[in-house]
């Protein structure tokens, strides 16, 4: 994000803590669809995924008052988010099971390559994060489908770049490991 | 991890040099277990990558602006909701039984007490004194004669004490002695006190039938 829009950002925030519910409508629906995307990526369920990215805007909007300028408000709500998908993580069993994996496989194309650009790709790659441990997944949703660097990661989690990177490594090995049982790596 | 491994991870974070991502091409191209590994992790972040964002149900950013706490009205409005804002009293017998003995109590409490009563009215004669046998002059000001200072004058006897009597009605009374003119003290024999809203205290009379 460049400096200007970074300014209309924090603009749109100002006006939030004002009570102006038009500037919460922009700043949610900027963000809608990263927030949800992690949620439903970490839950592997849309309805949770939707209810915690609603519970994660409303925690944002009620913690306003506490934003630091100059920090990113994206950096914000994927702290919030994350939090949200762990305690939902905790309180509830995985969402995939073996025989989602296989209908999933079902329906996929013949070759790795036509799979991984079939529009069943994000479902088999849903089931295969499914598979991994939170830790591990939520490194490689925030550094291959959000595209953050290791360093906002870090900052994120508040684990040094060293322990992430072996973490990124071991969570790849797993997501290979989940493919290739499901027949689209091996 | 071995190091085979360790550099496809490199690779895939962008970290390599050069020189090293030309020995990453040359492997593959000559190590079959190595290209194997190669493969097979790029396309796993490939999917991921490629897997996108994905769009939150429709009306999303309606439902979150739904969900969100009424907001807090303004002070104006505040305050006027306080005093004119219509409220909703819940009860029952038991609640009306007891207002009602509330009522009936406190009213004929303050019957009896009439604090602020007619003065000029005929009623019971009360008489204020004072041990001062320096004061040159001594007078009463209270609620029965308006805090005048020079109404209600007290006579000094031989040995220095000052008297008067005034008639007053029932009612509970406030008052101070008013020495020389211009010392104003609480009766030092009052049985009561209130305050006089100014950080001191006055004397308190009750008069009853």
């Amino acid at each position: 994000m460049d400096e200007t829009s970074q300014q209309e950002e924090f603009n749109l925030i100002r006006r939030c803590r004002d009570g102006d519910r038009d500037s919460f409508a922009a700043l949610v629906n900027r963000y809608a669809s990263m927030v949800y995307t992690v949620a439903h990526r970490m839950t592997g369920d849309a309805a949770a995924a939707d209810d915690l990215a609603q519970e994660t805007f409303l925690a944002a909007y009620g913690a306003l008052g506490s934003f630091q300028f100059g920090s990113k408000f994206s950096s914000w709500l994927y702290s919030i988010v994350l939090n949200k998908c762990r305690d939902y993580l905790r309180t509830r069993k995985p969402s995939v099971s073996v025989d989602d994996l296989a209908e999933v496989i079902a329906d996929c194309a013949a070759t790795p390559e036509q799979r991984a650009a079939s529009r069943e790709a994000g479902d088999v790659v849903q089931a295969a994060l499914g598979e991994l441990p939170p830790e591990y997944r939520e490194v490689l949703i925030l550094k291959h489908i959000e595209g953050l660097s290791y360093e906002e990661i870090a900052a994120l989690l508040g684990v040094s770049e060293g322990a992430l990177k072996v973490r990124a490594c071991r969570g790849r090995e797993l997501l290979r490991s989940a493919l290739a049982g499901m027949g689209v790596t091996a | 991890m071995n190091e085979n491994l360790n550099t496809i991870h490199r690779s895939l974070d962008k970290e390599l040099s050069p020189e090293e991502q030309t020995e990453l091409a040359e492997r593959v191209r000559t190590d079959d277990g190595f290209r194997r590994d190669h493969e097979e992790l790029t396309l796993s972040v490939r999917m991921l990558e490629s897997s996108g964002r994905l769009e939150p149900p429709p009306g999303f950013t309606a439902s979150v602006l739904r969900r969100l706490p009424a907001p807090a009205p303004s002070l104006a409005r505040r305050l006027w909701l306080v005093l004119f804002g219509r409220r909703v009293l819940h009860w029952n017998a038991a609640t009306g039984v007891a207002v009602a003995a509330a009522l009936l109590v406190g009213g004929a409490f303050l019957a009896q007490l009439r604090p602020w009563g007619d003065a000029t009215a005929p009623g019971m004669t009360v008489r204020f004194t004072l041990h001062a046998p320096q004061a040159r002059t001594v007078a009463v000001a209270g609620s029965f004669n308006k805090w005048s200072a020079g109404a209600d004058v007290l006579r000094r006897d031989d040995g220095g004490r000052w008297t008067i009597d005034l008639p007053l009605k029932p009612g509970v009374y406030a008052y101070m002695f008013v020495i020389d003119g211009a010392a104003w003290i609480p009766d030092p024999q009052a049985v009561s006190f209130q305050s006089d809203g100014f950080g001191g205290r006055n004397a308190v009379v009750k008069v009853a039938i």
